[in-house]
């Protein structure tokens, strides 16, 4: 536009030229955007799912038929041979629930509480200790009423507190309850103090029960009970 | 069946994974401690973008062992910096009141993932979640891209490829603390 005295005069723009404006930029930014992970996803790699396809050994060329059935049938007989007779526990840690059988018919089922998986680290040495309830198979090797707790080194510093040098100090008759079913490397199915807790994972490894539930196992797990922890 | 024989040998908790009848169970000495149902079981591998999708063949039955489970490196740590003598047992007992008992304080547990990953005795990982991962179209072409750009930036180590176990998310996460280092998987199709 040129004004009466010849000089060039910008208009300013209306509000549809700004749009357009605009949108031109949008697209500019769009394709640039577009083009650059275009080349990078050119470089890179992404997870991609792919059907497994099984493929099962041909045992018959190996064995003939007769030879197939004899192996598993010892198989199957040394499964059977392994499995637990009589009276035995099984934990679940997950579920904090504890079940005794006696040959496969369920006697009871009660709640109780397992580890909590933490870590404990002691400032002094580094040493580390995870309170993990174990997975596998354990047996009853001891059984102790009224059991007394010699509190290992992590029962104080978890408190912040140094193991005390007479072993006397160690000693705690209160904790593990009425009883003690003791399963060897120091786990216990135990009592509480805390029956509140039940149900949860707040213990360093060893399993609490109830102490009507706990005293059920007492007297129903003989000595040489398998324990099957999962 | 032998497999199993051997392993149930051991007084240990293993898998059983099989495909053929779609179940993961818990077992110990032959006996089914629990079972839980399997969605599906597929491969997952970093590819390139426009490569097709395949087949993978895997030979059954094979034993796998989780030499890193996925607690082994996300574990809660108690660490305190300084420790001060103990007060004695005595003291303990005389302070402790039995009116009201104790009082609780239990550590809040977090709840178990629905997605985890640990790596097996053959390198490659095994996959655990409640659903497959996002591979459709254009997230693909986003994740490449990501990657791209960490490889421009020499930051890219891609993942080994897993045997990705797909279950319901209560399942995955149940699974969770059995996942750990040392535990036997065996994988199988046809057997009962």
């Amino acid at each position: 536009m040129i004004d009466y005295l010849g000089t060039r005069v910008s208009r300013p723009p209306t509000n549809g030229s700004r749009a357009r404006i605009w949108l031109a930029c949008l697209s500019a930014v769009l394709i640039v955007l577009f083009g650059g992970m275009s080349v990078l996803a050119g470089l890179g790699s992404s997870p991609r799912m792919d059907q497994i396809v099984v493929l099962t050994p041909n045992e018959e060329t190996a064995d003939s038929a007769e030879q197939l059935n004899a192996r598993l049938t010892r198989a199957r007989r040394q499964l059977a041979r392994l499995r637990p007779r009589g009276v035995y526990i099984v934990v679940d840690i997950f579920h904090n629930k504890l079940h005794v059988y006696r040959n496969d018919e369920l006697l009871r089922s009660v709640v109780c509480s397992t580890g909590t998986g933490i870590v404990l680290r002691d400032p002094r040495s580094g040493r580390e200790w995870v309170f993990d309830t174990p997975l596998g198979e354990r047996t009853i090797q001891r059984k102790v009423r009224n059991p007394v707790w010699a509190k290992p080194d992590w029962a104080f510093i978890e408190d912040g507190y140094l193991p005390p040098e007479d072993p006397n100090e160690r000693f705690d008759p209160y904790s593990l309850g009425r009883f003690g079913l003791y399963m060897g490397d120091g786990y216990i199915i135990h009592g509480t103090l805390f029956e509140s807790l039940l149900g949860q994972r707040v213990t360093h490894g060893c399993i609490r029960l109830g102490d009507q539930d706990l005293e059920y196992v007492y007297y129903n797990a003989p000595l040489g009970t398998k324990v099957y922890l999962y | 069946m032998e497999l199993e024989a051997q392993l149930a040998r051991q007084p240990v908790v293993y898998l059983v994974l099989n495909i053929g009848r779609g179940v993961l169970e818990v077992r110990s000495r032959g006996m089914v401690l629990d079972s839980l149902p399997v969605t599906d079981v597929a491969v997952v591998r970093p590819k390139r973008l426009l490569s097709g999708s395949s087949s993978h063949p895997l030979e059954l039955p094979v034993v796998w062992q989780v030499v890193e489970g996925p607690r082994d490196t996300e574990r809660e740590l108690i660490a305190p910096e300084t420790l001060r003598p103990a007060p004695s047992g005595e003291e303990d007992v005389e302070d402790f009141d039995w009116e009201s008992g104790p009082s609780p304080t239990p550590t809040p547990i977090p709840s178990p993932p629905k997605s985890y990953r640990a790596r097996l005795d053959n390198d490659w990982d095994l996959w655990i979640a409640d659903r497959p991962p996002l591979s459709r179209g254009p997230w693909r072409f986003f994740v490449a891209s990501i990657d791209g750009l960490a490889r421009l930036r020499g930051r890219s180590e891609p993942p080994p490829p897993a045997y990705l176990v797909t279950m319901s998310r209560s399942d995955a996460q149940r699974l969770y603390h059995l996942i750990r280092s040392g535990m036997t998987i065996l994988v199988t199709t046809e057997y009962p």
